[in-house]
């Protein structure tokens, strides 16, 4: 340990270090904020246990500590220099603040599958990280919009699998008459507010994973339901019907069923 | 030159969006749908879900002991990324050090002898002697490695490297020898040219070249 890449040996702790040192980025553009482009020079002479003692100080103000995004820059100059050590401890501190960052988010889906969630995030972290292109890059930029996209895209992606399994094409018997269905048709058919999505939060979780997303896309994000022949629709505004690819009498017919659902589970 | 937008992956556009808004809103993802039309089913998906997220109540945390093991499974397959980086590495670099012989090498990419040596615009005679060492490499115009470069799809360093090594003995006739079997001496690239069955004009412009270098 504690060995420095050539460029570097010559940069003592502390001491101001050429910019041209610390590679960078090459991605569309992207460029390291000045804030992580300081951190990174401030620290590129450390040696590995200082560095490692710094990655873990997480009183910004008392000493000096390390953005995600330098810490991904050290991994990957570890990488490239194959010190496994280096990046084996810069990965651990990482993935510990990722952990940190995963609590209460993956909504809506089992323990299991948050676990698995949460594990296939990382496995995407650790290959953009390690890639031997640029495509990590961004990561260095914003890492924690960066996480939050990885997130997102997971559920994303688990979501999509569930859609693949449910179908929602059944023929629907029908609602029955009741105290939360009659207030859920009085909002049926407009935006609603953040305070009454607020109030929908706990029962949205029991939706089927489709009828939630037509739910959402419809209320909280005011998706218009469509014509009934989607391809009418003005592409550039992008409605429930086209985006689903069915009527907009199937659309309705589906948020009958979600207001059902939502009205029964109220109920209960 | 591509325009930005097209040069985009649909990771580069999330990543965008994710951090130049702080919620996900209709608005925002019309806007964005108009600068990567590609990419709108996943756009619409992507803001879906993140609405959905925001609307759901939290997840409940997991255990520390669940953290722990998440922090080290995904630990373990930031060892195998590394392993398998190291190994290909090492097989990379013995894969482009190795270089057998020009007419082996052009049978990998699909070639017989004969066309290799037209694709290199060479005759028969030409590439067995190359093939075989019996050129001075010193004599050998540059253009010739990257000719063979650009054939075999290897790097042109190797092809010039191979051409320095001893040259090959006889080894088909040595059962005729009396004493240990020795190379013959190395030719000149242009005098090997003009003993080729290469056509006046071939020879020509090989012999453009050579000139340079043998100081005609």
């Amino acid at each position: 340990m504690g060995k420095k890449g050539p460029e570097e040996s010559i940069a003592q702790p502390g001491e101001s270090v050429s910019p041209s040192i610390v590679e960078p980025l090459t991605h569309h553009g992207c460029k390291r904020l000045p804030q992580v482009d300081r951190e990174i020079r401030d620290a590129i002479a450390l040696e590995d246990t200082a560095l490692i003692e710094r990655t873990k100080q997480r009183d910004k103000i008392a000493s000096p500590s390390l953005s995600p995004e330098a810490i991904v820059y050290f991994i990957r100059r570890g990488s490239k220099n194959g010190d496994r050590q280096i990046t084996n401890l810069l990965f651990i501190e990482l993935f510990e603040r990722c952990v940190q960052f995963f609590r209460g988010q993956f909504r809506g889906f089992d323990e299991e599958t948050r676990q698995e969630l949460q594990q296939s995030v990382l496995v995407a972290v650790t290959e953009d990280l390690l890639a031997s292109d640029d495509r990590g890059d961004f990561a260095q930029v914003r890492f924690w919009p960066y996480l939050k996209t990885q997130t997102i895209d997971a559920c994303r992606k688990a979501f999509r699998d569930a859609d693949s399994t449910e179908s929602l094409d059944a023929p629907y018997p029908g609602g029955v008459e009741s105290e939360g269905r009659r207030e859920l048709d009085r909002l049926r058919d407009k935006k609603l507010s953040p305070e009454e999505l607020a109030v929908l939060s706990q029962e949205l979780e029991r939706l089927p994973p489709k009828l939630r997303k037509v739910f959402v896309m419809r209320h909280a994000l005011g998706f218009a339901i469509g014509s009934d022949d989607p391809n009418a629709d003005d592409p550039k505004d992008p409605t429930l019907a086209r985006h689903f690819n069915v009527s907009g009498r199937m659309i309705r017919n589906w948020l009958t069923q979600a207001d059902d659902l939502l009205a029964s589970v109220r109920e209960i | 030159m591509k325009a930005k937008e097209e040069l985009m992956t649909l990771g580069d556009v999330f990543n965008e969006f994710v951090a130049q808004h702080d919620r996900p809103t209709r608005e925002a993802l019309v806007a964005w749908i108009g600068r990567y039309p590609q990419y709108e089913r996943e756009l619409i998906e992507f803001v879906a879900v993140w609405a959905e997220q925001e609307m759901l109540p939290p997840a409940r945390e997991l255990s520390t002991e669940d953290e722990k093991r998440v922090v080290n499974r995904a630990m373990s397959h930031v060892q195998n990324v590394i392993y398998s980086q190291s190994e290909n590495r090492k097989g990379s670099g013995a894969k482009a050090t190795q270089f057998a012989t020009l007419i082996d090498e052009g049978k990998n990419v699909g070639f017989s002898a004969r066309e290799l040596a037209k694709a290199c615009d060479l005759d028969l005679a030409l590439l067995t002697k190359l093939n075989n060492r019996q050129i001075d490499p010193q004599s050998i115009p540059p253009s010739v490695a990257a000719r063979f470069a650009q054939v075999l799809k290897r790097p042109v360093e190797l092809i010039a490297a191979f051409f320095l090594r001893a040259p090959q003995t006889i080894s088909g006739r040595s059962f005729l020898a009396r004493g240990k079997p020795e190379a013959t001496a190395r030719q000149k690239f242009s005098d090997a040219i003009r003993s080729s069955s290469l056509a006046p004009e071939d020879k020509a412009l090989w012999l453009r070249e050579t000139a340079k270098i043998d100081g005609e």
